[in-house]
């Protein structure tokens, strides 16, 4: 989706898109609306892919996230750490496939505080690029046994779960 | 994670990667298949419940994992081709759905005990018709406030936002001095 938006723990607001230009921009609230071209902000930033989802998120360290995709279908984070930086973390995590021209993503942080970027790879598969303090990719299709590939297109949800209630629940009523 | 092959599935990590097939699971009504190109979201509520919505047959669909997975009908007007979907639980615990319609409003579906529609183009008065291919972002602020973000076929980013008991509209592209303006999804 071309759009996201969060409240950041300062109670900030952030309402990020990708422009006409492919530069990705933020709307910022901080008691009156203000604009900040992040594309330039990052230094050696690629422009977005024309089309590219976005996905953005706070992590508990209070840096800012925004992920898209560049005309390489490679994954890109834009990360604010006090000033905005640009990661390829198609690059960073080795042996990591280039997005499917059309992928959705999806982005979030698990409560061990590992860094997760969902995209859909050209074969269908998705995938995973995970930071566990470094960047690492996992073919999600081919390690859940059997999991049938997603539609060309198809969107991406994070769905937060209490892991430990589901495995109990899956342990009891096994559905696979 | 939630992803969709007509069917809706989720890839979940215990101790180790598995699937499910979410709308096989459903069983107390049957879920419909996710029309093509349907977009997707999930929230979880406070009372540990997992919520999928999806758009089947242009209606707006919930799974709704208990200790199993159903399915209900959200009801509302019908979903435009490619609607983006928001959903999120409010801190009064209501539970709320955004989406875009036929008409190119932005709808509410609100679940308050029961599952209501809104039409939040029209109750914000002022608010301009969203465009088809808009992208969609629903959230609640920590003052209580509730936002969904979208763009209109000028190419602004717009803000539905509720405080003091009524929606109102916010056009942000000219509030922020400058902005330039926003791509659509096929752009």
């Amino acid at each position: 989706m071309a759009l996201c938006a969060y409240q950041t723990s300062n109670n900030y607001e952030h309402v990020i898109y990708v422009g006409l230009d492919n530069h990705v921009h933020e709307l910022i609230y901080t008691g009156q609306w203000r604009h900040n071209d992040l594309t330039t902000a990052a230094k050696g930033a690629p422009p977005a892919a024309p089309g590219s989802a976005l996905a953005g998120y706070q992590t508990s360290n209070n840096n800012e996230h925004v992920i898209f995709k560049g005309a390489n279908n490679h994954v890109y984070e834009l990360v604010y750490t006090g000033q905005w930086a640009c990661n390829d973390l198609t690059t960073a995590a080795k042996g990591a496939p280039p997005a499917a021209p059309g992928s959705a993503l999806a982005g979030y942080q698990s409560p061990n505080n590992n860094e997760h970027v969902i995209f859909e790879g050209a074969n269908n598969h998705v995938y995973e690029l995970v930071y566990t303090g470094q960047w690492a990719c996992n073919d999600l299709t081919t390690t859940a046994k059997g999991a049938p590939p997603a539609a060309p297109g198809s969107a991406l949800a994070w769905l937060p779960d209490l892991e430990q209630q589901r495995a109990r629940d899956l342990h009891q009523h096994p559905r696979l | 994670m939630i992803y969709i092959n007509t069917h809706v599935y989720e890839l979940i990590y215990t101790d180790h990667w598995a699937y499910n097939d979410v709308t096989k699971a459903a069983t107390s009504a049957t879920a419909p298949p996710a029309d093509q190109g349907s977009a997707l979201a999930g929230y979880q509520t406070s009372n540990n419940n997992e919520h999928v919505i999806f758009v089947g047959e242009y209606h707006v669909n919930e799974l709704v994992y208990t200790d199993h997975w159903a399915n209900n009908d959200l009801g509302g007007p019908n979903a435009g081709t490619g609607s983006g979907l928001a959903g999120y639980q409010s801190s009064n615990n209501n539970e709320h759905v955004n989406y875009i319609g036929f008409d190119n409003h932005v709808h509410e579906l609100v679940y308050t005990g029961q599952w209501r529609h809104n039409d939040l183009t029209t109750a914000a008065n002022g608010a301009p018709p969203a465009d088809p291919e808009s992208g969609l972002a629903g959230y609640q602020t920590s003052n209580n406030n509730l936002h969904v973000n979208y763009i209109s076929v000028d190419h602004h980013v717009h803000e539905l936002v509720y405080t003091d008991d009524q929606w109102r509209h916010n056009d942000l592209t000219t509030a922020a001095n400058g902005a330039p303006p926003a791509a659509l999804s096929s752009q």
